[in-house]
């Protein structure tokens, strides 16, 4: 029987980054407990969305996930090709199987980060209620959307560099590095963060209502998914 | 068996010499299992197409015979044909080639016969 | 499952740079093949568009009529063996087989252990941190234990020292009598492996010069050794490889092979006939001097 090449792959990269993800969560634990512990003097708790997607509830281990995350599936996308995708071809993998089983695998990876960080910030709530600081918790749902978005588009923003300098020359690859920092600050914007680089400023990109950040951001996903998948449809494998 | 093969003869043609050999001086008797083409192939690290060539010239030849599912045998008769064989292969080679140099040296076929007999003599 | 190979009119350029140019074959059948090409001959490149690593520029190859480029049941069948550093895996060997074992429906895990075995494979040692040697072991190991249809070893052997060349080559043999299969071995030194070849195919500067059986092409060329006067007077005409002369002897190798006539002929000039060995006949068709 032919095993589904895409969901092998899925799968076996889903658990390669899936075990870099669990030691990045710890690291995140550690910081977020060393950061309350040095920074807590009985703050308001304020958890309305706007608060939390400003940024302006940092205190949660939810906001230190999304502001994290970002540089860490990042680096995982960056490394998602060169010696990746020499792996799978050599192993008689195509590379359309190779790239829908990295789709599916950030896929995973976006869901199960976020089921990580809900739990978390779930822990977290109930020491808080335990230590008797009264609480008016509601954190909406579209919050936990951001974070499967943030992980999903900062993956592919990642893996797009990579295969950027893997395909064309190096220069290219800086114009992709470009368009990466484009698609962050607008990702950024339009869902009302603020990015402290006075080019972003610059832009002044306007904070758009949750249904159309929604959809920039899926279209952002589609968009970059597409190019990376016509860069590498065709690639040489390099030694 | 040889311990190892001549570059410079075709190595069918040296699977087919071997056996033959092997028959010639009594090491493999009428009847007998020849090598199998596994023991020569990993002996010699050689294409099995190669030594099934030369087996094949062998049965041919008349030489050796398939038993199917058990290997080559060497055929009755396989010994005297070979005998003659080499008989005149001795006279076209050596003979050929001694006298090529008596030529060259000036030896005459009288003395090439005295020659024989005194190194017949020497042997006993 | 017979598989027929079929290039047809590859060519592949790098960056402006022609590296294969129009190169067709067919290769049928289960059978040991040797590429033999010299250093940047195009080996690699050619073997790298039969695993699909690389789009010909132009032309294809099919297996089974199927074109090998991004399709799933062909690049499954292939298993392209290259002698290339291992410095970002890590994870030790039997792990490292046995993660990629899930990529071929053939894969022997059983025969794996035995190889890793006779080649003394050290199983507790990190795959990156293995010795030149030992990786080059390793790979000849996934490609053998593989079991691949197409099983390709470009000069796979090459970090192998000579005791476990010897190995790699009885492994080859053995595994192939007991697996018949396309096996495919590129190599720029003959006289080690030729033996082992069933057909031979030759490239030089990108382009397919020679495709034959190998014991016709070791039949394609005479030495012929006796006086000079003799020697030349015989080998007027005939496609001379290399000549050579010694105090009043002479050596010269020609291409091609001599009618019973001229058979005669060398001897009455009392000429010394003899075979010449792949590797002259390789060197001599593959001089850069070459008209």
């Amino acid at each position: 029987m032919r095993k589904n090449k895409t969901t092998v792959v899925g799968l076996s990269m889903f658990q390669t980054i899936g075990s870099w993800m669990m030691w990045y969560t710890g690291i995140l634990v550690v910081l977020h407990i060393a950061s309350t512990a040095t920074s807590y003097t009985g703050i308001e708790l304020n958890l309305s969305q706007s608060a939390l997607i400003n940024g302006e509830a940092g205190w949660s281990i939810l906001n230190t996930a999304l502001t994290t995350s970002k540089g860490f599936f990042l680096v995982c996308g960056l490394l998602s090709m060169g010696a990746v995708i020499k792996y799978y071809v050599s192993n008689g993998v195509t590379r359309l199987d190779y790239f829908k089983g990295i789709i599916q695998s950030i896929f995973y990876l976006s869901l199960s980060f976020t089921a990580v960080a809900a739990l978390l910030f779930g822990l977290e709530v109930l020491i808080i209620n335990m230590m008797g600081i009264e609480t008016n918790i509601h954190v909406p749902l579209v919050f936990y959307l951001k974070i499967v978005l943030d992980v999903i588009l900062f993956y592919l923003v990642g893996w797009f560099i990579a295969a950027g300098f893997y395909r064309l020359h190096v220069w290219f690859g800086f114009v992709c590095i470009a368009i990466a920092v484009l698609l962050a600050f607008v990702q950024s914007g339009i869902w009302g963060e603020s990015v402290p680089i006075p080019l972003f400023k610059l832009m002044n990109i306007y904070e758009v209502s949750i249904w159309i950040a929604i959809l920039i951001s899926l279209l952002m996903i589609v968009g970059v998914s597409v190019v990376i998948r016509l860069l590498t449809k065709e690639v040489r494998i390099k030694d | 068996m040889r311990s190892s093969l001549d570059e410079n003869k075709p190595i069918f043609q040296q699977i087919r010499e071997m056996i033959e050999d092997d028959i010639v001086n009594g090491n493999l008797k009428e009847e007998d299992q020849a090598p199998s083409t596994n023991q020569l192939v990993a002996y010699y690290k050689i294409n099995p197409a190669t030594v099934l060539k030369g087996f094949n010239q062998l049965v041919d030849a008349g030489i050796l015979y398939k038993k199917r599912g058990v290997g080559m045998f060497v055929a009755a008769g396989a010994y005297q044909m070979l005998r003659e064989q080499r008989k005149q292969a001795f006279q076209e080679q050596y003979v050929w080639s001694m006298m090529h140099e008596a030529e060259k040296l000036g030896i005459s076929v009288e003395e090439i016969k005295n020659m024989i007999d005194s190194m017949k003599e020497r042997q006993g | 499952m017979p598989h027929k190979i079929k290039a047809d009119k590859v060519s592949l350029q790098f960056q402006n740079k022609q590296v294969l140019t129009n190169i067709s074959f067919e290769l049928e059948g289960e059978k040991i093949y040797g590429l033999l090409g010299r250093n940047g001959a195009g080996k690699t490149s050619l073997l790298s568009v039969l695993a699909a690593f690389v789009k010909p520029t132009s032309g294809s190859i099919a297996v089974d009529g199927e074109h090998v480029f991004e399709n799933a049941n062909v690049m499954e069948q292939i298993v392209f063996i290259r002698d290339v550093k291992m410095d970002d895996e890590n994870g030790k060997a039997k792990k490292y087989m046995k993660d990629l074992s899930i990529f071929r429906p053939n894969f022997d895990m059983d025969y794996a252990e035995r190889l890793i075995q006779r080649f003394k494979l050290p199983t507790d040692t990190e795959v990156s941190k293995l010795s030149r040697g030992m990786q080059s072991a390793l790979h000849a190991i996934i490609g053998l234990a593989s079991r691949c249809p197409i099983t390709i070893f470009d000069e796979a052997y090459l970090g192998m020292d000579a005791p476990a060349r010897e190995i790699f080559y009885e492994e080859v043999l053995n595994d192939f009598m007991e697996h018949p299969r396309t096996i495919i071995l590129s190599t720029h030194l003959i006289s080690e492996m030729e033996s082992m070849f069933e057909e031979v195919l030759i490239i030089d500067q990108g382009q397919m010069i020679m495709h034959e059986d190998a014991e016709t092409l070791r039949d394609s060329g005479v030495s012929v050794t006796g006086a000079v006067e003799q020697v030349d007077l015989f080998v007027n005409g005939k496609h001379i490889l290399k000549e050579q002369v010694l105090g009043g002897t002479k050596l010269a190798m020609i291409y091609g092979q001599l009618s019973e006539q001229e058979i005669e002929e060398a001897k009455a000039l009392k000429l010394t006939l003899g075979p010449i060995t792949l590797q002259e006949l390789f060197i001599h068709l593959t001089k850069e001097d070459k008209q």
